[in-house]
């Protein structure tokens, strides 16, 4: 049973060669139907579309790898410029602290 | 986009948390910061410090970027609160001793303590938190009549590094009085015979 049923699979599946003038006919109605209806007609594929989305795919990549480092340059910018804010602050308040112990001092010695 | 919404407002909610987990202290500054005019709000974890100190610009050469890079290393964190006020009075300054309060005691060194009971007078204060030799952090108090400041370093750094920076990127020459570093030193005596 199983040996009949690849036989016919076989037969089916079988390589077979075109008819003789099949690519010519093949080749011949292809003008035609383009002009016809071009909406019908599927072509192979270029190898273009692939290095296009090839392309796409590393310019997208290398876009948001920039991106990245541009975000990462931002956030690094804005940090130093608080830090140097920070101890801008830090160094005014010090200073005041220490006009104040200045000044409580010479006071003191003036009474 | 849901994710990076929620990130967004995790990271929002958490930066000014910083303050309050990294010492414990208590104070409500979003009541201040509807009466004030001017708002300067610092936070910087360990993380972006590393980050700050990659991009700093050094103009004075190899010594100032030396001593920065010094000053950075032993940061774990800054963080940074200063209301401008437009009349005096806008604050309480039982408020302000409420939080003072806290830097009695708990290994708080008072280095610089200056307290006017007059109206209009300048409060100011300096804090600093030993263990051993190493400075664990330090808070700058400033109550001024229109501007409250403080200021909360964590790490292990000494007034004399910011002094260091004095007359750099903007920040005003700092004479540490003798009396304050007579303190300093005796602080760290202090907590050294605590351990």
């Amino acid at each position: 049973m199983n040996q009949e049923v690849e036989k016919a699979l076989q037969s089916a599946l079988a390589r077979k060669n075109p008819p003789d003038g099949f690519a010519d006919r093949v080749m011949a109605r292809l003008p035609e139907a383009q002009s016809s209806s071009s909406s019908n007609v599927r072509t192979m594929p270029s190898r273009r579309p692939a290095w296009l989305a090839i392309g796409l795919a590393a310019s997208l990549a290398v876009g948001s790898f920039a991106g990245l480092r541009y975000q990462q340059y931002r956030q690094g910018q804005e940090a130093s410029r608080q830090l140097m804010l920070a101890l801008q602050i830090t160094g005014e308040k010090l200073t005041l602290a220490q006009h104040k112990v200045v000044g409580v001092g010479e006071r003191r010695i003036d009474q | 986009m849901k994710k990076v919404m929620g990130l967004a407002m995790a990271v929002a909610l958490c930066a000014p948390l910083g303050w309050a987990q990294s010492q414990g202290f208590d104070f409500d500054w979003s009541k201040l910061a509807p009466k004030s005019i001017e708002t300067v709000e610092v936070n910087l974890d360990e993380p972006m410090l590393i980050l700050a100190g990659k991009f700093f610009k050094f103009k004075g050469g190899n010594s100032e970027e030396a001593a920065v890079k010094d000053l950075l290393q032993n940061l774990k964190g800054v963080y940074v609160r200063s209301f401008r006020f437009a009349n005096a009075g806008e604050y309480s300054l039982a408020d302000v001793e409420k939080f003072r309060s806290q830097f009695n005691g708990g290994g708080w060194n008072k280095i610089v303590d200056v307290r006017s009971s007059r109206s209009g007078g300048d409060n100011a204060g300096v804090y600093i938190k030993a263990s051993g030799d190493e400075i664990q952090g330090i808070v700058v108090i400033a109550a001024e009549p229109k501007e409250l400041t403080v200021v909360n370093i964590l790490g292990n750094i000494r007034p004399e590094q910011i002094q260091q920076l004095g007359g750099k990127f903007g920040i005003p020459e700092i004479g540490l009085p003798d009396e304050a570093k007579k303190q300093l030193k005796k602080g760290l005596k202090k907590s050294n015979d605590e351990d």
